[in-house]
């Protein structure tokens, strides 16, 4: 099974957890693969970038992790945004289309 | 930002970090149910699945690690494992551990307790307000107390025509010849005790704030006034309990009811700040009166400057003052005013020890270097040792960061406990010497492992650590490991680097310690020759006891002749030769008087002063003076007799340059006149290395001028058994028990000799220490290099080379290294030495022989060091050499 099909640029993990996360509270695992269905399974994320990602956010202080019940009745650990997070989904998500603009202006007009 | 949810975080994983790591493995394995459960789904068996999901998850140790490093707590946790291995490696090796950890101890002990002392005595701010803006005022810079005192009267216009100082107060100089005896309520003595006399202003002027009770005051200051005292904290301590209700109470000193008006602060002993070696357990008022003015030139002045004027400015204030005054007496009374010298309160007190202590603090320091390169040294090779082990981390990946971090952290381990060992044995030292009153150190009663001292030596104890571990562990950032795997394969010696390293620190250990005994030994040698000078009197044999009348006498001729009775019945008992009595003992108290000749055509002659005691007539043989010419006292000499002097030969060449002394006439202390019967040896009444000075004896039948009473006996017997030989006449013939206060005449010697003797032993120790951890150091290096050279010695050997030439051929190495060490540590030592110069009697800082003794010393033991080694490579069998690995 290859790993990342598409290798993230650095800190485009961090704007999809994010955003996925502006919907609600969801763990680790549920994250990964929400993120393989939207993206029709062309960005896989290795657990191995994910749950440091995961960490290093809420050391920041955009998320915050609760421990809650799972689908499966499994204890696990749910992340949800803080005030700070949602700021920081809208700041970063301006910031790529602003970014993915500038790209496609240039292969349009390259 | 602060980002408050990160510190908590990172807080909660340090406190409870064994939670944090158990989330996270929580989290982790649901995730990889999660995947296996999904794999399951899709239709493959449970096994499959979950193999699946361990291999997509890709490294669970490695996520985990990853994670770690977002919380910032990675270094932590590695920090654990590796002290952990590295305490688990450490114990592998308990005799390489033990002797560093000792080593490391016995540095960092020494280091702490250098430290503590320095700090106490040189450091620390004196225990008085805003010490910076106390000023020491005396007279002359000269060796009598009367020389450096002022009289009242002066010392009362220098406090009141200055504008430099805010206030000024001053304590009597003379104290310690005054008797002074706390009695129960039925008369019983309980203490001989010191009360020094202090002046109005003087409690003020330093800024003491009492324990207890208050100051003297109103009447109290007068002349005569009623009796009060001031307990010193100790003496309220040790003989009232530290019983609170005491202030305002009476007690019994001389006979007399005296008021205990408060307590001294435990922070302020009047004694260890100025008078240190003599105790003081009470402070007693002295009045600024005529009366007291008249005692002549008495007094020390303490002042404290306006806000803002410097010391220098203060001073010069005084010295116009001190000029008024001059001009005003003229040329008479000129012996009631010397000079004015000012210097800070602190220059005073620690001056004289500054030199001395800083050279002790160098020389400690230069053990704890020694003691460093020696511990770098067994790493480096312990660290060849482990080579194989290092590359092979190496190689499967560990970061080099990694590896130098484990060796750092083990020499920090051994640091470590050093650390706790050394701690321990400052505890014990700094104790002991704080115990020891006998020392006229000032302040030194004070020395404590305080808070200061434990976060010195924490930090000496890191920088220890680092400074140990820093040279092998750099040795792993230049090593690739395939070399080094290569190079174990190959033969397992070190590189060049490392032999060049380790030959390099031996070399330094040897330079140390050469300095280190050249130093100890200039003081040694200057000991010897302060203990051969000529005393003036014979030490040996020979008690003193303090003794006295218990009762006030009539007159000066009734007290003569109860001590003259005294003396028959002790020189009565068996086995003694003769006892004399004396004022004051030589190496102790003294005080001035002037001495004026009366020249061949009855005009008086220049005078000049002179130590007097005031003895009996078997006080010179009691002593041991020798009497060059004329004769000393005699029996039959009475107040009605004709007045009659000794002088010492000093003082008469002084007055008669050659002219025979005997038969004149001089006036003494401008009170009376008297004839010189004969002239005595020069005793040693200030300190050893003093040059001679002016000494008169005066008969106590003829001078009332006596205030206490030293009996010297002199015997054969053996101390112990003088001593209560003595005892016994003394209650016999006082019928009360005499009192414990007796003393060798050698232990006077000794007493005016123990800062310096504390200094040459303390240096000679660390010099000891030194050397043996030099040799230590040396013989590692070389008894290593042999190690290593096994083969080669086992080729040379079995292709015909002697047992001789492979022995110099390892000999020729440790001289090599031997050789450059002492010619360095003997430049360092001649450029270092001359700190020793204030410290050193008839020795000159570069004296030759000290320089060549011990550089063959160091010599000696380092090529024995080296010899052993060369010895045992010699004689190794060839066969056995060759089948090593």
């Amino acid at each position: 099974m290859p790993r990342d099909k598409q290798d993230l640029l650095q800190g485009t993990l961090d704007l999809l957890i994010l955003r996925i996360l502006l919907s609600g509270p969801r763990h680790g695992y549920d994250i990964a693969k929400h993120i393989q269905l939207v993206s029709k399974e062309v960005i896989q994320v290795g657990q191995g970038s994910l749950y440091p990602s995961l960490h290093r956010l809420e050391q920041r202080g955009y998320i915050k992790a609760k421990w809650d019940t799972s689908e499966t009745g499994r204890r696990a650990k749910f992340y949800l945004l803080t005030a700070d997070g949602k700021r920081k989904a809208a700041e970063e998500e301006s910031r790529w289309k602003e970014f993915t603009g500038a790209v496609n202006l240039i292969l349009q007009k390259g | 930002m602060v980002k408050w949810d990160s510190v908590w975080i990172a807080l909660k994983s340090v406190f409870r970090n064994g939670k944090v790591e158990d989330e996270l493995n929580e989290e982790v394995s649901f995730h990889l149910e999660m995947q296996t459960r999904h794999n399951i789904e899709k239709g493959m068996d449970p096994e499959t699945a979950k193999k699946k999901a361990l291999k997509s998850f890709g490294g669970a140790e490695k996520t985990k690690e990853d994670c770690r490093d977002g919380w910032g707590l990675r270094l932590l946790s590695d920090t654990r494992r590796d002290t952990a291995y590295g305490i688990r490696q450490l114990m592998k090796d308990k005799g390489f551990a033990i002797v560093s950890v000792v080593t490391l101890g016995i540095g960092i002990g020494a280091c702490a307790s250098m430290f503590s002392l320095v700090n106490a005595v040189l450091l620390k701010p004196l225990p008085f307000e805003d010490p910076e803006r106390l000023v020491w005022i005396q007279s002359a810079k000269a060796m009598g107390l009367s020389a450096q005192t002022h009289t009242v009267d002066n010392f009362k216009e220098f406090r009141d025509e200055n504008n430099s100082f805010e206030s000024m107060g001053a304590y009597f100089a003379f104290f310690d010849y005054g008797a002074y005896i706390h009695a129960d309520e039925r008369g019983n003595m309980i203490a001989r005790v010191r009360c020094a006399g202090i002046t109005e202003g003087f409690i003020e002027t330093l800024g003491i704030k009492l324990a207890l009770g208050r100051n003297f005051e109103g009447s109290e200051w007068a002349f005569n006034g009623p009796p009060s005292v001031i307990l010193s904290h100790s003496y309220w301590k040790s003989h009232f309990n530290s019983d609170r209700g005491v202030v305002g109470t009476n007690i019994s000193i001389n006979g007399r009811p005296t008021n205990v008006v408060g307590v001294l602060p435990a922070s302020f002993d009047f004694d260890s700040v100025f008078t240190p070696g003599t105790e003081v357990e009470m402070l007693v008022p002295f009045p600024l009166s005529e009366e007291t003015n008249r005692y002549g030139n008495t007094i020390f002045g303490i002042g404290r400057l306006k806000e803002g004027v410097s010391v220098e400015a203060g001073g010069a204030n005084l010295k116009l003052v001190s000029d008024r005054i001059k001009e005003r007496l003229g040329s008479q009374h000129r012996r009631f005013h010397h000079h004015m010298n000012t210097e800070s309160l602190d220059d005073r007190i620690r001056g004289p020890f500054r030199t001395a202590f800083y050279v002790l603090s160098v020389a400690v320091g230069c053990v704890l270097a020694i003691a460093c390169v020696n511990i770098a040294n067994l790493l480096i090779a312990r660290s060849n040792g482990r080579r194989k082990e290092f590359s092979l981390r190496a190689a499967l990946g560990a970061q080099r960061w990694r590896l130098i971090r484990q060796t750092l952290v083990e020499s920090l381990i051994l640091s470590g406990w050093g650390l706790a060992l050394g701690l321990g044995l400052a505890y014990v030292a700094t104790n002991w010497i704080s115990g020891l009153q006998a020392f006229s150190i000032p302040m030194i009663q004070n020395v404590s492992i305080d808070g200061y001292a434990i976060g010195f030596v924490v930090l000496i104890a890191g920088v220890t650590g680092l400074g140990c571990g820093i040279f092998p562990a750099l040795q792993f950032s230049r090593s690739a490991p395939f070399e080094a795997l290569g190079d174990e394969s190959q033969r397992g010696s070190s590189g060049r680097r490392t032999v060049w390293l380790r030959k390099g620190l031996v070399v330094t250990e040897v330079a140390l310690s050469c300095l280190l005994l050249v130093c100890a030994g200039l003081l040694i040698r200057s000991f010897d020759r302060l203990l051969d000078v000529d005393l003036g009197f014979e030490p040996s044999n020979a008690i003193a006891w303090r003794v006295d009348g218990g009762r006030e006498f009539e007159s000066y001729q009734e007290r003569a002749n109860y001590y003259e009775a005294l003396l028959d019945s002790i020189e009565a008992l068996p086995g003694i030769e003769v006892a004399g009595i004396a004022d004051t003992l030589p190496l102790g108290r003294n005080r001035q008087w002037g001495i004026v000749p009366r020249m061949n055509d009855g005009e008086r002659g220049p005078g000049t002063g002179a130590f007097p005691r005031v003895v009996n007539h078997s006080y010179a043989e009691a002593m041991g003076i020798e009497v060059l010419a004329g004769r000393f006292f005699n029996a039959f000499e009475t107040s009605e007799s004709e007045s009659v002097i000794v002088l010492n030969k000093n003082l008469a060449d002084q007055l008669w340059k050659g002219d025979d002394p005997l038969g004149k006439t001089v006036f003494v202390n401008g009170r009376f006149e008297a004839k010189v019967v004969g002239v005595v040896s020069d005793v040693k009444h200030n300190s050893l290395d003093a040059a001679p000075s002016n000494e008169m004896y005066l008969n106590f039948h003829q001078i009332g001028d006596f205030m206490a009473a030293e009996m010297v006996v002199r015997s054969k017997l053996s101390t112990e058994l003088l001593i209560s030989t003595v005892r016994k006449g003394l209650q016999e013939y006082t019928g009360r028990p005499p009192s414990n206060e007796f003393k060798t005449l050698q232990s006077l010697v000794d007493h005016s000799v123990a800062p310096e003797r504390l200094f040459k032993d303390v240096l000679s120790a660390f010099s000891l220490v030194a050397l043996v951890l030099a040799a230590v150091g040396l013989y590692g290096v070389i008894a290593y290099s042999v190690g290593q050279r096994v083969r080669e010695i086992g080729i040379r050997l079995a292709i015909g080379a002697s047992p001789g030439r492979i022995r110099s051929m390892i000999l020729t190495e440790g001289v090599w290294m031997t050789a450059i060490g002492i010619t360095i540590g003997l430049l360092g030592a001649y450029g270092f030495s001359r700190y020793l110069s204030g410290m050193l009697y008839e020795v000159s800082t570069t004296d030759p022989f000290i320089f060549a003794l011990n550089a063959s010393v160091v010599a000696g033991i380092a090529i024995l060091a080296a010899f052993l080694p060369a010895r045992q490579a010699s004689k190794g069998d060839p066969n056995e050499a060759l089948r090593v690995e």
